[in-house]
């Protein structure tokens, strides 16, 4: 009774909107732990707080904001010091989860139903193709942010005293980002999942000494190679154990930076020295609203970039390939662009060596750097050493790279590199992209003119025989027979309605003078929808 | 960057740009996922092709014509048109087909010398369920040239009719059975011989006495659930085997349609 009656006085002495306004200011009040409406009009505007600031009070009483320091230096703030990689790596990640969640929900990781949910989460799932494009985008954009996050603190000497264990804790958290990537890669289950892995796990085999090696492959897949089993141990560690490990580590990692401060510019403080957490009253740049405002604006910008990317295809979308085949080796099997440096390295020598000790050895050099670079100076013309080796290490990783890929030491029989550049087994290529309806039937020579052939297939025809001699002159180059005078038909046939048969076949004279041949057979369907995507 | 307001407004159009994206989307899905089903189905109709190249060309022909003697036609208009009547198959084609391929014929009509091999891997065979789905839909796809001839006299499909809710369980048992392709072995009681697995026909009489302590609703779900706990002793061609019919089938079905196959073939008697 106590209430109504108080209620109804209140009513009484302010009316019922103004009774409304109030209570709905003490709802704002509440949800914003402390910043009523007027609270947060002056925060918009850019005006001061009252005091007692209410601002302050939102850091103490809410999760979410205890979290941030209330307060920044206003040398760290600027976009150029931290390219808020820290917070994008953050963010990213939580998009990864929401993204993920959504595509866990249609998805079993057993090998008889893996590559079926994919392909129904992407042809009878509403924004099904879209989540799974944010979820492969956002991830490959995490290795890449969490990187940059890593080069900017090496180069603008933040790892050292005394932030050598955030350092470390990054490490940690690189380790553990290029880990989900991976496991992530094989879920989808098809030809590019299941071989990038056999080759990933197959280095965990590696590892000296053999019984550890394979101890390791064994843990890991359950399995001499990967079944049912790997891919359930997969999926454990990709949707539980690592996002587990990456936030506990993330709070490690957090929490120190709030200790300590984020570091100042070099060239503001004297060498040696670290003043990062005692911040001048007149250098402070509050978090509400000042940096709240700055990361909201990034992190809006980027989502928008992000899925602007997608809707309008710049970003091609996420692969996927035919069905895992372990009878079926593909000509290429190329690791994700984030492994290829390692896949180079294995080009180069003894697997244990090259795939197993050395990556090993890069890994533990990043976590020690902050523990034997005894450079007290930050600034960047005392650290010679360091920036340079810095370079070197780019520019090994760049080379790496691009020895990781197919065009460096990979000999395929260029008969069979011709086809596959014309059909690959995987992926469009050119013959796929060309209209259905424009590949003519008939028995097509690249040595005439196929003067009753579409002008597309007449195309098709000139870029085969371009491929054969290119093939040719490649494999010269290497030192190797080639194809001499070599050359290439096609025969397309009706096969089915709306199926056509597909034959590549590539004749050359061999060593002893007689005529070699390769071919193979693809089947061609109208919808098949290759060039679209 | 000072200006709160300048920050606030810009994040308010990344919201609305992103609200329109995503809107964008979602106009969008509906064309999308039919234009990925078409793209699915014909992926899987390149693949069938390319196993059907492989492992059936050889009895089959290279078009499907059959080839006397050995293997019969499935390029055929009469595979397409009479041949489930024939055989008494009352699932679809599809069903047909899959199960055929999945299990094989280990005894043959006779007509043909050999023999049509068990081809799914959960029997033994080489080939994964979903090539088993794709060379379907390659055996499936022939089925449009006589479609396009028959097009002139445009016959209605016969839609099967959505059972109500409340039909009665036997009435959807019978349905799940045809479904499920248990007519593929067990043929239709008391219209189509069995052909691998046992009749079922008189199954509720022998149920109960079958096996010891269990009673007739418990041994013929039982003999759904876990084929193997007892193995008939007389199939159409001689003993019974383990493993032949599925074992899988506590995962397909749910318990309602499985309840509903108990009742009805409770009715066999
Ligand atoms: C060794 C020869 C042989 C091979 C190889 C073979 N089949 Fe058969 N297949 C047969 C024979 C024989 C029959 C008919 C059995 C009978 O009823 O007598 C048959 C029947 C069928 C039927 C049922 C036809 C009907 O009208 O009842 C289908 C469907 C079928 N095969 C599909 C395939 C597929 C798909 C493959 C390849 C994966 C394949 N077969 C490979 C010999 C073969
Ligand atoms: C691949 C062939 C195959 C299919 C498909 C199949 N079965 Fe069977 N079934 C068998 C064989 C063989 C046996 C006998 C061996 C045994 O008991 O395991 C059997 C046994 C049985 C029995 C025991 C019969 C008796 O006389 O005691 C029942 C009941 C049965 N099946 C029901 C079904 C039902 C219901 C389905 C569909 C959901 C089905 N089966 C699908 C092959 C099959
Ligand atoms: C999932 C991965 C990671 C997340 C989420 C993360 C998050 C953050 C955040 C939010 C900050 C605050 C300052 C800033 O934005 O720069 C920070 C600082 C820092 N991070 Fe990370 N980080 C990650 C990985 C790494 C890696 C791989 C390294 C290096 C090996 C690293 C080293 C550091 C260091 C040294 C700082 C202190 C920077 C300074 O005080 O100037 N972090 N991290």
């Amino acid at each position: 009774m106590g209430v109504l009656q108080d209620v109804s006085e209140q009513i009484r002495k302010d009316g019922v909107v103004g009774f409304s306004l109030k209570q709905l200011d003490t709802f704002i009040t509440r949800v914003t732990t402390g910043m009523n409406w007027n609270d947060l009009r002056a925060l918009a505007r850019g005006d001061e707080p009252r005091r007692p600031n209410p601002r302050l009070q939102v850091h103490s009483e809410s999760f979410v904001f205890h979290i941030k320091p209330s307060y920044y230096h206003e040398s760290v703030t600027k976009l150029t010091h931290t390219f808020r990689l820290g917070l994008l790596s953050t963010y990213f990640f939580f998009l990864e989860i929401i993204t993920g969640v959504f595509l866990m929900i249609f998805y079993a990781p057993t090998p008889e139903r893996a590559y079926g949910d994919m392909l129904k989460i992407m042809s009878g799932v509403p924004f099904g193709e879209f989540m799974r494009d944010i979820h492969r985008l956002a991830a490959e954009g995490m290795v890449i942010v969490v990187t940059l996050h890593m080069v900017r603190t090496f180069l603008t000497g933040s790892y050292k005293k005394p932030r050598q264990f955030t350092w470390l804790t990054g490490v940690i958290l690189l380790l553990a980002t290029l880990f989900m990537s991976f496991s992530g890669y094989l879920l989808p289950w098809d030809q590019l999942a299941y071989w990038a892995v056999t080759i990933g796990t197959s280095m965990a085999d590696k590892a000296p000494p053999p019984a550890v090696g394979n101890a390791a492959k064994l843990l890991l897949l359950g399995a001499p190679s990967i079944g049912a089993n790997g891919l359930l141990r997969f999926y454990l560690l990709h949707v539980l154990f690592v996002p587990l490990l990456i936030v506990f580590v993330f709070f490690v990692h957090y929490y120190k930076v709030v200790r300590v401060g984020i570091s100042l510019p070099a060239s503001e403080e004297e060498v040696g020295q670290d003043t990062a957490k005692r911040v001048p009253a007149d250098k402070r740049r509050y978090y509400l609203p000042d940096i709240f405002t700055d990361e909201m604006m990034v992190l809006g910008v980027v989502t928008f970039v992000l899925l602007a990317m997608i809707v309008f295809n710049i970003y091609p979308g996420a692969p996927l390939e035919h069905h895992a085949n372990p009878n079926k080796t593909p000509l290429h099997t190329e690791a994700p662009w984030y492994f290829l440096w390692i896949q180079g390295l294995l080009k180069l020598g003894d697997p244990t060596l090259m795939g197993v000790i050395l990556p090993t050895l890069v890994f533990a050099f990043l976590a020690i750097i902050p523990y034997i670079d005894f450079n007290p100076s930050r600034r960047a013309k005392d650290r010679r050493v360091a920036i340079s080796l810095f370079m070197v290490a780019l520019a090994g990783f760049v080379v790496l790279t691009w020895m990781g890929t197919p065009h460096f030491l990979v000999e395929s029989p260029p008969a069979e590199e011709v086809v596959q550049l014309m059909l690959p087994e995987e992926k469009a290529g050119p013959v796929r992209q060309t209209e259905w309806y424009k590949l003519t039937v008939g028995e097509w020579d690249t040595r005439s003119d196929n003067a009753t052939a579409s002008f597309e297939l007449q195309k098709l025809m000139h870029h085969y025989a371009h491929l054969i001699e290119e093939e040719h002159a490649k494999a010269l180059e290497k030192g190797l027979e080639g194809l001499p005078n070599g050359y290439g038909k096609m025969i397309i046939e009706d096969w089915q309605p709306g199926l056509k048969k597909v034959t590549m076949r590539v004749f050359w004279t061999g060593k002893d003078g007689t005529e070699q041949t390769f071919e193979k057979s693809f089947y061609i369907h109208e919808e098949a929808g290759y060039a679209r995507h | 960057m000072r200006n709160i307001m300048v920050k606030l407004t810009t994040s308010l159009f990344a919201v609305l740009g992103m609200a329109l994206l995503v809107v964008l989307v979602g106009a969008g899905e509906e064309a999308r996922m039919a234009t990925r089903e078409a793209n699915f189905e014909a992926r899987a109709i390149e693949n069938g092709a390319a196993i059907f190249a492989e492992n059936c060309a050889g009895c089959h022909g290279i078009q499907g014509k059959g080839i006397p003697g050995v293997a019969p036609a499935l390029n055929s208009p009469e595979f397409f048109k009479t041949r489930l009547q024939e055989v008494g198959w009352q699932g679809s084609l599809r069903s047909f087909i899959e199960s055929t391929v999945n299990a094989g014929r280990p005894v043959g009509s006779g007509q043909y010398s050999a023999k049509m091999a068990t081809w799914g891997q959960e029997y033994g065979g080489p080939l994964r369920p979903d090539q088993i789905r794709d060379v379907a839909s390659f055996i499936l796809n022939w089925e449009k040239q006589y479609v396009a001839v028959a097009a002139a006299t445009p016959t209605p499909a016969p839609t099967p009719t959505p059972l109500p809710p409340d039909a009665d369980p036997v009435t959807i048992g019978k349905a799940v059975y045809q479904a499920q392709g248990c007519a593929g072995c067990h043929g239709v009681p008391y219209q189509a011989p069995a052909v691998v697995g046992p009749s079922l026909e008189g199954l509720a009489n022998r149920a109960g006495t079958t096996v010891a302590g269990q009673s007739a609703e418990d041994y013929i779900r039982t003999s759904i659930l876990n084929p193997n706990a007892y193995i008939v002793p007389q199939c159409p061609t001689g003993p019974c085997q383990a493993n032949l019919m599925p074992q899988n089938y506590g995962q397909i079905l749910s318990p309602q349609e499985l309840d509903a196959l108990v009742q009805y073939l409770l009715t066999l008697k």
